[in-house]
Formats: C-alpha cells, structure tokens, sequence
C-alpha cells in the first residue's frame, strides 16, 4: 500500500480543569481531562477514515489537533511524511492549513451569521491571497458553489447564511472548506444536524467530491451505519483512546472489541417485526469521567467480559488481530 | 369492544402569525388503540411536535385548534375550558415528553421538587404523597428513588431523560406523547431508553405516540406508523406494511435515504429539495415539487388518505 | 480591508438602511440637529455665549414672558416684543449754537389687549467726559386720537440723563407715573376736588393723592404702561371712572406715537448705531423668556452646540474605549484579564456623582467643556466594556471563528472582521443610549453649579428654571422646551441606533 497522506503517533491532548483560585493557593494537584490519551492511526490517500464513539470521547479533539486548532500535549502529525507538530513560523501554518481544512457540526453556527455567502467563501482565498481581483476571486467563489451544487451561483452569492436551508448552508460549509483544494478535511459530525433525507445528499456529496478532488477525509461520526456506508476505515474511540480499528466492514461485519460490539448492538435497526423483543446491549454502567481514567483497561468498569486481576491493573495495546485489524483488549477471541 | 385510547379525527390546528396562517396540523385523523405505540415520523419543521401540542389541548400561541376532535379514552377534549382540561386531562389522561425538556430542566431545585410541583400545584396532591408516587416512578423507570433529592447537574443525560419519562408517568396516563426522546442521547443510551418505553408499554398497557424524524429508530417500537409532511400524514400504516411495502413515494425515499448497518448501499437515495413553508404549501399534493413521479393532477388536486392494504392508508394520486 | 470592499459594504449597507423608516427619520433629524448646532452663531450671533451670562444683554427683553403664539390660545392678546433701531426712527437734528437736539420720532402700532409692559432706551454712546455734558433726554407718548381726550401728547419723561452704556426702563420711573397722572388729571379722570389747577403741576401731583388713601392704594398698584396706552373715556366721549382707568384698564388701540428728545452741548458727538428703543413685549419670541429676560429659543438653538459635542463625544470616546478594553481583556484572557477586570469593577463601584464633583472642585469647581467630556468618559466606559468583553469571549467560542482560524485568519482577522463587526450594533446601540445619559449627566453637574458658564446647556437652562420656581408658577416654556430638547435628543439616537442594529444584525432583519 501507498505512503499514508496523513499519520498520527501517540497523540495527546489533556485539558487542563479550572481549578479554584484557593484550591491553587493551598496546592491541590492540577486535574487534567484527558480527551485524547495516545492514539496512533494512518490515513490513505483518497480514503475515508471514521473515527466513530460516543459524545466526549475525544473525536472532535483529535480533529481539532490535526488542524491545528489545538496544540497537542504530546505527540505527533506527519502530513506527507512531514512533522507538522513543530511547525513555528506563520508562512509554514498558513501552508499547512491551506492543505489540511475542516468542516463542522453545525451549519448555522460554522458561518458567520453576518457574512453573505459570497463573503464566507472569499474569506479562505483573501487569508491565502488567491485571486488579484474581486472578478478572480467571484469566479472561484461561483465555481465553488457551483461544484457544491447551490446553484444558480449568482442567486446566493448575496444571500446571508439564514437565508438557506440547513443543507444548502452545510453544502457551503463544504465549499468553504474545498475552495482551497485542500489535501485532507477532517469532517467532524458533518450530517448529524441534518434531517435524514437531505442526509444522504449531503453524503453523496462529499463522496464525489472525494473522487474529482481526489481529497481524503477524517470522518468524525456517532453513527455507525453513515461510517459504513462512507468509511474505507474506521476507529472506535473510548474515553481517548483508540479501542478498535481496521477496514470499516470488517469492523461492523466482524467486531472484535466488546465496546464496539456494544456501541452496534445499540445502534437502531429498521425491522419492525423485532419490536417487542427487548434489545440485549453488552455493556453496563455508564461512561466515566474523562478526569478520572479508570486503571488498567479503561473500559472495565462497564465491560461484562473484564477478568479481575487483568483487566483492572493491566492496560492492554493495540494489537492486530487479523490483517490491518486492530482491537485493545486482552481476551480478544476468548469471549 | 374497548374505547380507543385515543381518536383523533380531521385535526386542524393552524398558527396565525402576522404572515399568514401557518398550516402546521391540516386535517390529521388517526386512533391508537390501549397498549399501542404509533410513531410518528417526517421532516423537521412537518408539524411533529405541533400536533403533540395539539393533543395535548395547548397549541403554543399564536395556534388554534380550527377543526375536528380529539377523544381521550372516549371523551372529546376540544372544546374544553381549559381549567378542565388541566384538571382532568393533561397527565391524568395524555401526557408529553417534551422535545429537549432534559435539557431545560431547572438548575436550581431538586429532580424530586421539580417532578412534583405540578402534582402539588394543579392536581392538589399533599407533598409526602407526591414525593413518594415520583419515587415510585423514578424506581420503575430503572433509577435509584435518591435522586429526588438530587439536582440536575449530578446527573447524565441518560438518567435525566429516565427522570422526564417517569414524570411524564406520575399521573398514569393513558397516552403518553414522546417527542424526541432520544434525539440527543448517545446510541447505548438511547438503546437502553427505548428499552425502557419498551418495557413501559408491556408493563403499564401503555399507549403511545413516538415522534421522531429517524425511521430507524421507529421500527424499534412503533406498532403504527404514520408518516408526516407539510402538516399532513401522508402514510398510516401497521409497522411491517410501511416499512416493507411503503406506498408513498415520500416513505419510499425516505426509506431508501436511511443507510444499513450490515448492508452494503451503493447509493444512498435522497429528496432534493426541501419541505414546503407551511404559510402557502404546494398547491395539490405537497409533495409534488420533489416527488420523482409528480403528474399533473399532483399540481392540481390533493390526494385523499386510501386504504392501500387493510388498515395501510397512504395519500397519493399513485394508488 | 481594500478600498472596493469597503465602498461595496458602504453601499450594501446603504441599500438596507434607506428601507428603515425609523432610521432615515433618525438621520434627517440628526442632520437638521447637525446644522442647527453649526449654524447657531451664523443664525444669531457669535457672540451669544457672552451675553448669555450679563444681564444687561437682556434688558429689553420681558422676564418670565410667555411665548408670544400663546396669543391664538388667550382670549386677551398680549404684546408682542418690538424692537426700533435708529433705521426705524425719523430723526431731526437741531442745532442752536450751544446745544444739538436730536429729535427722534417712531410709531408703533399697538394693536393688543395687554400693551407692552415697558419702553427701554438704550444704546445710546457720546464722548461725553464731563457728567455735564451727559446727553439729556425728553420722552412723549403721542396718543391716538380719542373722544372726550383733549391733549393726546403724553410726556413721559421731562428730562433724564442717559450716560454711555445704560439704559432708561420708562416703566420703573417715578417722573413717568406722575405724568401719567397729571395727565389723567388733565383729562378729568383723576378728580382733585378743592385744588385750584393752577397750582396742580406733573411733580406734586403725587402729594395730592397721597392725601385720599383709596387713591394712594390704586396709584401705588397702577401700571403705568398700561394706564398710558389704556382708554380713559367711553365711546361717547365722557371720562371712565378711575377704579377702571388704573385698575382693570382697557387698551386704547392704535398707532401710537414716541418722541425722544435728545439734548447734548454741540461739542459732545453721538453715536446711535447700538441705539435701541424696545417695546418690552408680555410675550416674548417662539418659547418666552426667562426670569433674567434671555430667551428661551435662543438657548435651545446654542443648547445643541454643547448637546451634541458633549453627547457624542462622551459616547463615541467612551464605547470606543469600553469596547478597546473589553475586547482586549477578552483577547488576553489569564490575568491580564483578571486585572482589567478587577479594575472595572472598581470604577463601577466608585460613586459617579460625588466622583465628578470631587473633580470639579479640584479643577478649579467650574470645568469647562474639554474637562467635562474627560470626567464623563472616565466614568462612562465600563458597561459598554463589560458587555464587550462577554460578547467577545462568546464569539471568540463561536463555530464560525474556529472556522476561520483553521482557515489560517490571524488574530487581526479574527478581531477586525468577526468580533468588532458583531459588536458594532452594539456599540451603535450604546452610543445612541449614552449620549442622553452624558446629556443628563452635564445637566446634573450644571446643576449643581458646577460647569463653566459660558456655556449654553439644556442642564444650565433647567438649572435656571428650577431656581426661579418655574414649575411652581406654571413658567412651562422654561421646563418644558430643555426637556423635550434632550429626550428629542435621545428619541434621535435610538431611533438611529435602532435600525443600525437592525440593518447590521441580519438576524432581526424582516427577510
Ligand atoms: N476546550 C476544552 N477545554 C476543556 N475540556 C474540553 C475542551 N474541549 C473538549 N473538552 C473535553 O474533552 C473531552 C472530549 O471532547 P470532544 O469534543 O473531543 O468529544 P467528542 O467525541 O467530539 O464528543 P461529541 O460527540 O459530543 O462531539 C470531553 O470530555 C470534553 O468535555
Ligand atoms: N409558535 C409558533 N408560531 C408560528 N409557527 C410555528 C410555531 N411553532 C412552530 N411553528 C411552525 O410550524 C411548523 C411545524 O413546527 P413543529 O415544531 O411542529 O415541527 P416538527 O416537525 O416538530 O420539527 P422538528 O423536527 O424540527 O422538531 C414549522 O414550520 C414551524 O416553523
Ligand atoms: S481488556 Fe478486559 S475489560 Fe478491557 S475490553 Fe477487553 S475484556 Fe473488557
Ligand atoms: S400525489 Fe403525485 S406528487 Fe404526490 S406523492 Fe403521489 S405521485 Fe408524488
Ligand atoms: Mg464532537
Ligand atoms: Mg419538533
């Protein structure tokens, strides 16, 4: 296989907790939220990599770090082999973020209410100083909405963001982010505020756009089935950490980690001659605080295969079990 | 023969803003029988949660009821004065899991207080009384009956939704309107409360109405299911009918835009276009500036609901 | 931002805000505010600011009158102000020798039911050097002609001095009353029984009616200018009793006739060209007068002047510098943050009024307009700073400014073209709300005497208002006007500030 576009080693972000003013003075520890505690992934060119866990375990974290939005606290981001953890001067960010951009949750609150669209789009290229002119740049800007398909162009261009509807407003986000021909875009939740019929437009969307851009995606997701359906790869993050990875089918078709087996058993399915049989979900408890990690396996407190002894003193690694398919536990295979 | 639990029939319920009537609940019939879950399913903006209003006798303003009849274990409600309707109907006889209530609950009182306060103030009831019925709920919908004594910030989201559902019970109900109830929870939990309204409907003989604009979810409960647009139901069918055989071509899409967990999809279908303003819908079929096969009697005339299949109606000059 | 964009989002904004009426009204009456303040000296005169604080200015004017339109509304008509300068007058130079008399004569039509409530002389210059030489002065009312009245000549004054710089309020003078009632004497009005006339003259006629009490009592009452262009018969000619002459007299109608006789040794030059005759009206001008005679319109016109420069400048300097601070503290956060706002804090709890007299008194206890505007801006940012820094922290958290900062925007970008334009409706909401503050807040230190005088303010003229028990004697046109003047004012700026917000926050834009 080809070199990954983008790698991802032990990255780490901890939050610090705001502390009271006395609480410092008297010298209490610093807490930290651990959002994002060591995770390791590589990205192929041209791919689609969900990274797919509950609300607060750190995806949107992680993305923000890969685009900089966020200084990790530990480790490291090689785009094309290069580090860009390091990354010092302006002209060097500038560069990076034009390579790497990001499309948010929400429509309405990732566009300025008070710019019209023609003012969103010329943001990207007056920041990256691309086109002389006005006349250049609304050439862009058309061709942008154009491949977005809020079209015709010239009817939006003026429009303010409320003016549109929710998917128009996300298919602008998109532009937003594509109009720099940007390498990667980490797409954090993109469909999850959409109605489920303009959902799959939306999905349909970034695919293509996938193929004549030839851009490759960090897709962050709570939902599993989008995640197949879009995903060449998939992650399942717990409380940070990376508990399983590999192909996405092989992930749905073939969990290994009891989380993941936990998170598809939950997810809902469209059979309606199942509906009096109550649902058995694999997993008790509720998701701790990202304050306090349990010891060991972070995911024994709620897993009902955790073995005493092992599970809640030793932490398990990220192993491969079958090929390209990786899974943190230690009874992988014995439950 | 038992009373229905609920019949509602040629519903309208209009907002009449400065702009014009907003056509929110136009002319919706239906009936839920005891122990039966009928979810209801549509866009956002369809006027899901206008007609759990609606049922429940308080339209939000500007909202008025223009038309036809809503019975409650047999007795007509609309009409009734409102102090009746707050004596006698709302969370005795229907009651409403509000869209994002467990996000609005109030910060500085205790679940049990805020649980309560309504028995005390509306229903009369003395407090050890009200606080040992909402212990009793709280119990059945599988927390700890402490949590009266807690406050909302001490709880997740999963057990504050648990605390809104066994309000929504205090009063045994004979219908209970759920309107998102799981919309902005993680999939465990939202797994582990549909579980629960499961659990509830076999337990109590519940009736219920499931709102909700994820299809998916719907097969997991609904016995029923009734599909809106534009203020209207388009489709009312038994569950396995509508998800199996749906007859609207508005279902049809709406099923084919949902992607499969262990299935492969090559293309996901979807609606171009978006719902209608309500102010001045379509003329005709609402549905038809999307719908793939509009004729030109869609532009013209409104189809009636048609008993496609026994007991599956849908609306569309297709049938 | 380039020149083009800039024009565009001018005109962009223009095109949104000619649809808001609220708005176009609050511009044309900021405008018309604009040129009345700038227009002020070139209306009236520069040098009002000057006159506003002597009294003398103002001698020819009424005290306390009312608006003169208040005419429509009484069923009595008042007199009206009237002003001669010598254009206005017919002037004869005598000269015999030792002395030259000028005579000069005017008429004035006196066509109300309450004549004018004095007749000044002033103005009037010589090189005069010696009090000798002082120039003299003779004064007769021709009367129009009335039936049964023998002589309609009435002097007024036999002979006074005028020196240079004052003036002669014929009303007050006890040689004018005595003519009045030698005249009425004269015309068988006032009845001196068992007196030969020939040994009644204009100067003791006062000591005869000393002698009958009742009499003494009315002449004491008697207004002179009113006597003097009253009826003293009825219409077939036969004298009216005195109790009406003196007491309730009806006015004589007509065009009246004034000669001013002027006495001066030839040597001595005059100069007439400050010359003035007024006839003091009861009403006075579009909004009357107050108790020192200035007129009311005049202040509310110069009023404008330091309204605006004080309202404006507070208001634009303050939310400038609250939303600097605010935006900054925001931008810093830690605890720099911490110490700016500490510090606001403790001027929000520094007590304004006390504040700024402490100020005042330490500055001399009367600040002039540079001081004032300087002691209300220090006191007047922190609100605006406050709510600045909130709204900037929260937008600092919005989606669409982390949007723009992976976009690769710099701190600048963030600053200048997401934060500041969400703040200007804001900041236009808050000028518009500051400047009736910063006008009340002068007021209030002119109230306390503690403002420079030479100025003219809305505040003073209150101040004024209140010391002279305006409310207590239904004095409205002094109450009334400098209080509508500032809530116009204020009415001005919401209504713009208003529609700002709503053409610059699309959100409350009618789509
Ligand atoms: N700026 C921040 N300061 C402090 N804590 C933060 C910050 N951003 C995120 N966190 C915490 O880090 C954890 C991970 O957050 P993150 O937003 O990455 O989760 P997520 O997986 O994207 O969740 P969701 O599905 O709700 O978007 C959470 O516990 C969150 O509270
Ligand atoms: N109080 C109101 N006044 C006027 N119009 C209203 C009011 N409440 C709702 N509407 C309009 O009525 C229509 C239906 O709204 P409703 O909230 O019932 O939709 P919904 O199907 O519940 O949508 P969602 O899935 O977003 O909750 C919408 O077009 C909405 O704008
Ligand atoms: S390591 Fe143990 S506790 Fe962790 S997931 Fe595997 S079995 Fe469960
Ligand atoms: S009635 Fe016509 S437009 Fe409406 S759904 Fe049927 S075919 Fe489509
Ligand atoms: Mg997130
Ligand atoms: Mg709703």
């Amino acid at each position: 296989m080809a070199e990954p576009i983008l790698q991802v080693k032990n990255l780490k972000k901890y939050f610090p907790l705001k502390r009271g003013f006395l609480a410092g003075l008297r010298g209490e520890p610093e807490r930290y939220v651990h959002a994002v505690d060591g995770v390791s992934f590589d990205i192929y060119k041209q791919q689609v990599f969900a990274l797919v866990g509950e609300s607060g375990c750190g995806k949107s974290t992680t993305g923000r770090l890969i685009v900089k939005l966020l200084e990790p606290t530990d480790g490291k981001i090689y785009l094309e082999g290069q580090d860009v953890t390091t990354i010092t001067t302006k002209e060097e960010l500038l560069a990076y973020k034009r390579k790497v951009q990001i499309i948010f949750q929400d429509p309405f609150a990732s566009l300025n209410p008070r710019f019209r669209i023609f003012d969103v789009l010329e943001e990207p290229l007056l920041i990256h100083g691309i086109g002389e002119t006005r006349a250049e740049r609304e050439e862009l800007i058309y061709k942008a909405l154009e491949m977005v398909k809020v079209t015709p162009p010239e009817e939006y261009v003026s429009r303010f963001p409320h003016q549109l509807s929710g998917g128009q407003r996300q298919r602008v986000a998109i532009a937003r982010a594509l109009i720099l021909d940007p390498e990667f875009v980490v797409a954090d939740e993109p469909v999850s505020m959409l109605d489920v019929s303009i959902r799959a437009e939306i999905l349909e969307l970034m695919k293509e756009l996938k193929e004549r851009m030839g851009v490759t995606y960090l897709y962050i997701t709570h939902d599993m089935s989008t995640a197949r359906y879009f995903a060449d790869w998939m992650a399942v993050m717990y409380l940070g950490r990376i508990v399983e990875m590999g192909p996405a089918k092989r992930v749905i078709d073939n969990p290994l980690h009891p989380y993941t087996r936990a998170l598809l058993a939950a997810v809902p399915e469209p059979k309606p001659e199942r509906r009096n049989v109550i649902k058995e979900l694999p997993i008790k408890g509720e998701v701790p605080s990202a304050v306090n990690i349990p010891p060991g396996c972070r995911f024994h407190p709620r897993c009902i295969y955790a073995q005493k002894g092992l599970c809640d003193v030793k932490q398990p690694e990220l192993k491969e079990y079958e090929h390209n398919h990786f899974a943190e536990c230690h009874l992988v295979g014995k439950f | 023969m038992t009373t229905n639990a609920l019949e509602v029939k040629n519903l309208k319920m209009y907002y009449f803003t400065s702009r014009g009537p907003v056509k929110a609940v136009d002319d919706i019939s239906f009936t839920l029988k005891r122990g039966e879950v009928l979810g209801l399913a549509g866009e956002s903006g369809c006027g899901k949660s206008s007609l759990g209003f609606t049922l429940l006798g308080m339209p939000t303003p500007p909202g008025k009821i223009i038309g036809g009849s809503i019975k409650v274990d047999g007795r007509e409600i609309v009409g009734l004065p409102e102090d009746v309707l707050r004596k006698e109907i709302r969370w005795e006889k229907i009651s409403m899991i509000f869209q994002g209530a467990m996000n609005a609950m109030n910060p500085v009182y205790t679940v049990g207080y805020q649980m309560i306060e309504p028995l005390i103030y509306h229903k009369g009831m003395d407090q050890d009384e009200a606080l040992e019925r909402a212990q009793k709920y709280l119990e059945l919908v599988g927390l700890d009956p402490e949590i009266v004594y807690r406050y909302p910030h001490e709880l997740s989201g999963g057990m504050k939704q648990r605390v809104i559902i066994a309000t929504a019970l205090l009063m045994e109900p004979t219908v209970v309107i759920a309107d998102e109830p799981t919309t902005a929870l993680d999939v465990i939990v939202q797994a582990q409360i549909i579980n629960l309204m499961k659990r509830l409907k076999k337990e109590l003989n519940l009736s219920m109405i499931f709102i909700t604009h994820d299809l998916s979810i719907l097969a997991e409960i609904s016995d029923k299911i009734a599909i809106m647009y534009a203020g209207k139901i388009v489709e009312l069918g038994p569950s396995e009918k509508v998800y199996y055989e749906p007859a609207h071509p508005y279902t049809q899409k709406l099923l084919a835009a949902i992607p499969r967990l262990h299935e492969d999809v090559d293309r996901l279908e979807f609606i171009p276009g978006q719902p209608p303003n309500l102010l001045n819908p379509p003329k005709g079929c609402r549905f038809n500036p999307r719908c793939p096969y509009a004729m030109q009697i869609c532009k013209e005339q409104e189809p009636e609901l048609k008993e496609v299949d026994k007991d599956h109606y849908a609306a569309c000059w297709l049938l | 931002m380039r020149w083009v964009d800039f024009k565009d989002s001018v005109r962009r904004f223009w095109e949104d805000f000619k649809h808001q009426k609220a708005g176009i009204t609050g511009l044309i009456l900021l405008i018309l505010l604009v040129v009345l303040a700038i227009g002020a000296p070139y209306m009236t005169s520069p040098d009002v600011p000057v006159k506003w604080q002597t009294g003398v200015a103002w001698i020819t004017n009424p005290k306390n009158a009312p608006p003169s339109w208040e005419n429509y509304f009484t069923s009595q008509t008042r007199a009206v102000q009237a002003e001669y300068t010598i254009t206005n007058m017919h002037v004869q130079t005598i000269k015999n020798g030792t002395y030259t008399i000028y005579k000069l004569s005017l008429t004035y039509n006196m066509k109300y039911d309450v004549p004018p409530a004095d007749i000044v002389v002033m103005g009037l210059h010589s090189n005069a050097t010696n009090p000798k030489q002082v120039p003299q002065v003779q004064m007769a009312l021709v009367r129009p002609p009335e039936k049964g009245v023998k002589d309609n000549r009435l002097n007024l004054i036999s002979q006074i001095t005028l020196p240079n710089n004052n003036a002669i309020q014929v009303a007050h003078l006890d040689q004018t009353r005595n003519h009045v009632l030698y005249w009425l004497y004269l015309n068988g009005v006032l009845k001196i029984p068992n007196v030969p006339p020939s040994m009644i003259t204009p100067d003791n006629i006062n000591m005869f009616v000393m002698t009958n009490t009742t009499l003494y009592q009315m002449v004491a009452a008697m207004d002179s200018m009113r006597v003097m262009f009253g009826r003293l018969t009825d219409s077939n000619g036969n004298p009216l009793p005195i109790e009406k002459v003196i007491s309730t007299p009806q006015s004589l109608k007509g065009t009246y006739g004034l000669v001013i006789t002027i006495t001066v040794p030839s040597n001595v030059k005059v100069d007439f060209t400050n010359f003035k005759v007024a006839f003091v009206g009861r009403t006075y001008g579009l909004l009357g007068t107050d108790q020192y005679g200035r007129p009311i319109a005049l202040g509310i016109l110069w009023g404008t002047r330091v309204a605006l420069a004080i309202g404006l400048a507070v208001a634009i300097t303050s939310v400038l510098i609250g939303i600097l601070i605010g935006v900054t503290s925001a931008y810093l956060g830690g605890w720099a943050d911490e110490a700016i706002q500490r510090f606001t804090e403790f001027m929000m709890t520094l007590p304004v009024l006390p504040m700024l007299i402490l100020l005042s008194l330490y500055f001399g206890g009367r600040v002039n307009l540079t001081q004032l505007v300087f002691f209300l801006v220090i006191f007047g940012w922190m609100g605006t700073s406050k709510v600045a820094r909130s709204m900037a922290l929260q937008i600092k958290e919005q989606t669409y400014v982390e949007a723009a900062r992976a976009l690769g925007a710099s701190t600048g970008r963030v600053v200048f073209k997401h934060i500041v334009p969400q703040l200007l409706p804001y900041a236009f909401a808050s000028i518009a709300l500051s400047v009736p503050g910063a006008i009340l807040s002068e007021a209030g230190l002119s109230f306390l005497g503690l403002t420079s005088q030479n100025l003219i303010t809305w505040g003073q003229m209150l101040n004024t208002a209140h010391q002279n028990g305006a409310t207590i004697n239904g004095y409205w046109w002094q109450v009334i006007p400098p209080g509508l003047a500032i809530s116009f004012v204020g009415l001005v700026f919401v209504l713009l500030g208003v529609s700002l917000d709503t053409v610059l926050n699309p959100r409350l834009k009618r789509a």
